[in-house]
């Protein structure tokens, strides 16, 4: 899968395409509007990650302009501004999701995977992996075609775990991820880690191999190995 | 007290005084110009008597003239040993009513036909007397008049001429310095309420430029800072996926995460109390109180279970306010998790709608700080350095944003915060 990430902060560019190169995703990188322009009109992608403040333009005419061509692709737009305006007006031209920084890359990582389930691979709602069978569309899990019940956020967890498979993952982005504002960083150890907890005690009551990691220091890791 | 109460007061006890000592100044030098006057008819009586001398002991003279009964005797002595006239004020009977009234008496002893004698002519002072009581009622009557219609014509003026000075205050009263981009205040004839206008808009332009500036200054700022930040925890994403690191040096990044997450919850929240501030909040929509709590909840449900807190809701009636939902909701937010974060392990939150009040209450650790400073920024309890006491107050700035009251007490387990709408 080729992505292109367009932002003007050459290290925040830097991490983002090394975090996702990592995933093994194929990444392109463009500083400006006018070589994001340039990339577009020459190569084809599947992802585009858009930064609205570019200093030589805004990030959402690039959004338009793709729209207007037979992009068929995703767009995740990440912006520094909170504004519900500017998510709105983001969503509205075409753009498939929006990130407001700072942000995690993990969760970065899941707005791309999860956008391109629903775009690129239409229909494969089925994630199978060894014993676990998971259904993204119906939310369910099904454990050697037995079915666990599982929680609204254990079932979030679950996924943010899977789809950054051997990546450590801080408490403080699974926190992020599965309560956003909901919580404040300080309070999120415990409940990630009494979710986490349950999440284990379920899925080996049905039998399914350890893959849960605790990482020292950071968090935990999804893992088949 | 009032500047006009305060010269209304000054000025009474003044004109008092004046009328007072006026008037007995005024008392005293009538009735020595009275009294000279009888002593002058007096005299000219005597003149009478003593070249026309009359056989009757009294009678009454010139009554046609000032209805002034005169009495006169002349009786023999034996020598004339004090020639000179004497006058004094004596009481004698009315031979009419029998009463004793004031006479002023001459008496001078003389020869009369060749025989020593004394005369003594009285002439009564009742009708001078009743002059001098009427001329000096009418004219306290009229200086009171007259000072009363002074204070209330000085309070019309006064009024009519502070009333510049008072729509001034008021203006400055209301004066808010993050709404008013022009004060209104009222033109004034009076130098010196236009030299009070003039400096007061002279500051509010300083003011207003600066409290600008810094306003821009802070904006610009927590967005600036957005994007070193979003480098920052990036890097320790990546950094985490590192497995050559130390333990130790895990722990570092670690809490260099923490800081930095910190450092950005705490920007996003002052990036919403300034726009707040910045009323960059116009949306007006009806949002349903108890729809956006339950939503809320739900989103909190494993966490309530995980501290196995029982939340029961009572919703009496529907609660609608005008407001944009985006903000009532992170109102509501901040309350609700607050309670469930300073709650006690199985501890309980009482959420109850009733008429245009929404109260929350919930079971909690006896409060460390000053009741009356939890609304305050960056208050926080010792016992969570992470938190950053800005939850409750971004809580009350929305309340004020929409105008709606909010009361926070507490008992010693129980907090209670409670919003009336309207």
């Amino acid at each position: 899968m080729k992505i292109l990430i367009i932002e003007d902060e050459p290290e925040l560019l830097d991490s983002i395409s090394s975090f996702l190169i990592s995933e093994g995703y194929l990444c392109e990188q463009a500083s400006s509007f006018d070589a994001a322009m340039d990339k577009i009109s020459l190569y084809e992608y599947d992802i585009l990650v858009v930064d609205l403040n570019l200093p030589d333009g805004n990030g959402l005419d690039i959004v338009k302009t793709l729209k207007e061509s037979d992009f068929k692709g995703g767009i995740i737009i990440i912006s520094a501004r909170n504004a519900l305006d500017d998510r709105i007006t983001g969503l509205n031209v075409g753009a498939d999701d929006y990130l407001i920084k700072p942000f995690h890359l993990p969760e970065l990582n899941a707005r791309i995977k999860s956008l391109a389930r629903r775009i690129l691979y239409k229909g494969t709602n089925i994630i199978c992996m060894k014993e676990m069978k998971i259904d993204t569309e119906k939310r369910e899990l099904s454990i050697s075609n037995e079915l666990v019940e599982l929680t609204k956020k254990e079932f979030d967890l679950l996924m943010f775990l899977i789809i950054n498979k051997d990546k450590a993952l801080s408490k403080e982005s699974i926190a992020e991820h599965l309560w956003g504002d909901y919580i404040d960083s300080a309070d999120s150890y415990d409940f990630v880690y009494a979710h986490i907890k349950n999440l284990r005690r379920k899925l080996a009551e049905k039998g399914a191999g350890d893959y849960l990691q605790n990482v020292y220091g950071v968090g935990y890791k999804f893992t088949e190995k | 007290m009032r500047l006009l109460t305060k010269t209304t007061l000054f000025f009474i006890t003044i004109s008092l005084f004046v009328i007072f000592t006026g008037g007995i100044l005024f008392y005293f030098s009538f009735r020595y110009i009275m009294n000279r006057q009888v002593q002058r008819e007096l005299v000219s009586e005597m003149h009478q008597i003593i070249m026309h001398p009359r056989e009757e002991n009294i009678y009454i003279t010139d009554s046609s003239q000032y209805y002034l009964p005169v009495h006169y005797s002349i009786k023999p002595i034996r020598s004339v040993t004090n020639p000179g006239v004497v006058f004094k004020d004596t009481m004698l009977i009315e031979t009419l009513s029998g009463e004793y009234q004031p006479y002023c008496e001459l008496s001078i002893e003389t020869k009369m036909n060749g025989n020593p004698v004394r005369i003594s002519i009285s002439k009564s002072l009742i009708f001078s007397d009743e002059l001098i009581k009427y001329i000096l009622l009418v004219t306290l009557f009229l200086s009171l008049v007259l000072l009363i219609g002074i204070i209330f014509l000085n309070k019309y003026f006064v009024n009519r001429l502070w009333g510049n000075f008072l729509t001034t205050v008021d203006v400055i009263k209301d004066y808010r310095i993050s709404e008013s981009d022009h004060i209104e205040l009222p033109e004034s004839e009076v130098i010196e309420f236009q030299l009070l206008n003039e400096g007061f808009e002279k500051m509010h332009k300083r003011i207003r430029h600066d409290y600008l500036n810094l306003k821009e200054f802070i904006e610009n700022i927590s967005h600036e800072i957005q994007n070193p930040l979003a480098i920052i925890k990036s890097k320790i994403d990546l950094l985490q996926q590192d497995n050559r690191l130390e333990k130790s040096q895990t722990e570092l990044v670690q809490s260099i995460q923490g800081s930095a997450i910190r450092l950005s919850n705490l920007n996003k929240s002052l990036i919403l109390l300034s726009k707040i501030d910045n009323n960059q909040f116009p949306v007006r929509e009806k949002v349903d109180i108890a729809k956006s709590l339950d939503q809320h909840i739900e989103n909190y449900e494993d966490i309530l279970l995980t501290k196995n807190i029982t939340l029961a809701r009572e919703y009496n009636n529907a609660l609608i306010v005008q407001g944009d939902p985006g903000l009532i909701s992170i109102m509501l937010l901040n309350i609700l998790k607050n309670s469930i974060i300073h709650n006690l392990q199985s501890g309980t939150i009482d959420i109850k709608i009733q008429d245009s009040t929404l109260t929350i209450k919930n079971t909690g650790k006896k409060l460390e700080i000053n009741q009356d400073d939890i609304f305050k920024r960056f208050i926080k309890s010792s016992s969570r350095p992470d938190s950053l006491g800005l939850g409750l107050a971004i809580v009350k700035k929305i309340c004020d944003y929409y105008h709606f009251g909010i009361e926070y007490s507490c008992s010693d387990i129980y907090h209670i915060v409670t919003i009336s709408i309207g």
